[in-house]
């Protein structure tokens, strides 16, 4: 009889199998860690741009140029509305005479409008004053100070298409009508 | 014909572990790991929002920059972490200039010159300041009049970067 190999030697290999213990070890370390350190809230900054008289004691802040060529372009916060206005003169509103932008409502302010109504300034301006960038913000006392920032928000950008373009970045704050 | 049991299996005691499947569960972990890794920021928090105050949420894109903190909060007006004024005080006062803040901003000021002199430092006048989001305009204003009067020209203010 002919020798015959043995059955046992030809047997498939079992699959063998990785040991994942220890990745897992680290995945469910660095998870957590990662989790604990990430920002939920991202905090951001407004940069002003201060009205020239008020940095005074500061060396090397360059001092306003002709300032016949300035538009002043002002958002005013009022308690019934916003006002724009420039150097020249107060946007009245053409309906009732009041603020350029009633207030909504229900209450609240019409930001969305006040954008669009930048955005229109900003197309006749363009070319014309030195300050094309520039926008003066003043609000009453009571102004709360969400609403002011939602107003610079309102004269910062305006979108087309989900893209920012820049209408009025350089922000002022005047104690104007206090 | 009935079926009977295999005597040999009837006595296999070899161990037939049963394994957890965990490619499925690592996949994910792996997926996650990396997402995490991808939104880790190095910086870390270099502005801490204060208690006792909401900041505003604003669209700006500008990320946080280092500088002397002034905290207006509901009842204290700080300055790095330091009570300096009773915003219920400021608010009854008239003028625009906060006198013990203006007073400690030029402590700042004059302590950021001398740094400046012996170890070049700069001194930039920046200041980051941290409102809350109900805080008034007129008592803005005379915190930032104070700032700019103080030496301290560079204002920012620090909102809450939401979606637009």
């Amino acid at each position: 009889m002919a020798y015959q190999p043995s059955k046992r030697s030809s047997h498939t290999p079992q699959p063998v199998e990785i040991n994942m213990f220890p990745m897992m070890n680290l995945m469910v370390v660095l998870i957590p860690l990662l989790l604990s350190t990430a920002t939920a809230i991202q905090i951001g900054i407004i940069e002003l741009n201060l009205p020239q008289a008020a940095g005074g004691a500061t060396a090397g802040m360059q001092l306003p140029k002709e300032s016949r060529q300035n538009i002043d372009l002002t958002v005013t916060i009022t308690s019934e509305g916003i006002y724009l206005s420039s150097a020249q003169a107060i946007l009245h509103n053409p309906v009732s005479g009041g603020p350029t932008i009633p207030k909504n409502e229900d209450g609240s302010y019409n930001f969305s409008r006040l954008n669009e109504m930048l955005v229109d300034i900003k197309t006749k301006i363009a070319g014309g004053p030195l300050d094309t960038k520039r926008i003066i913000m003043q609000a009453e006392g009571d102004i709360g100070y969400q609403i002011l920032v939602s107003a610079m928000d309102a004269a910062r950008s305006f979108k087309i298409d989900d893209i920012d373009h820049e209408l009025f970045p350089e922000v002022s704050i005047s104690a104007g009508i206090l | 014909m009935a079926f009977i049991p295999s005597r040999i299996k009837k006595h296999d005691t070899s161990p037939r572990g049963v394994s957890l499947n965990l490619t499925s569960m690592m996949d994910m972990f792996t997926i996650i790991l990396v997402f995490m890794l991808k939104t880790y920021s190095t910086e870390g928090q270099l502005i801490q929002p204060s208690q006792n105050l909401t900041l505003p949420s604003s669209t700006v894109k500008n990320p946080p920059e280092i500088a002397l903190d002034v905290v207006v909060s509901k009842e204290w007006i700080m300055v790095n972490n330091q009570p300096v004024a009773n915003v219920s005080e400021v608010v009854q006062q008239p003028g625009l200039i906060i006198e013990p803040l203006s007073r400690e901003l030029q402590r700042y000021a004059s302590e950021s010159r001398r740094m400046e002199e012996m170890y070049g430092v700069k001194f930039s006048g920046k200041v980051t300041i941290q409102g809350d989001k109900e805080l008034p305009f007129r008592t803005l204003i005379k915190v930032m009049a104070t700032c700019g009067r103080s030496e301290y020209p560079n204002m920012r203010l620090v909102v809450y970067q939401k979606e637009a």
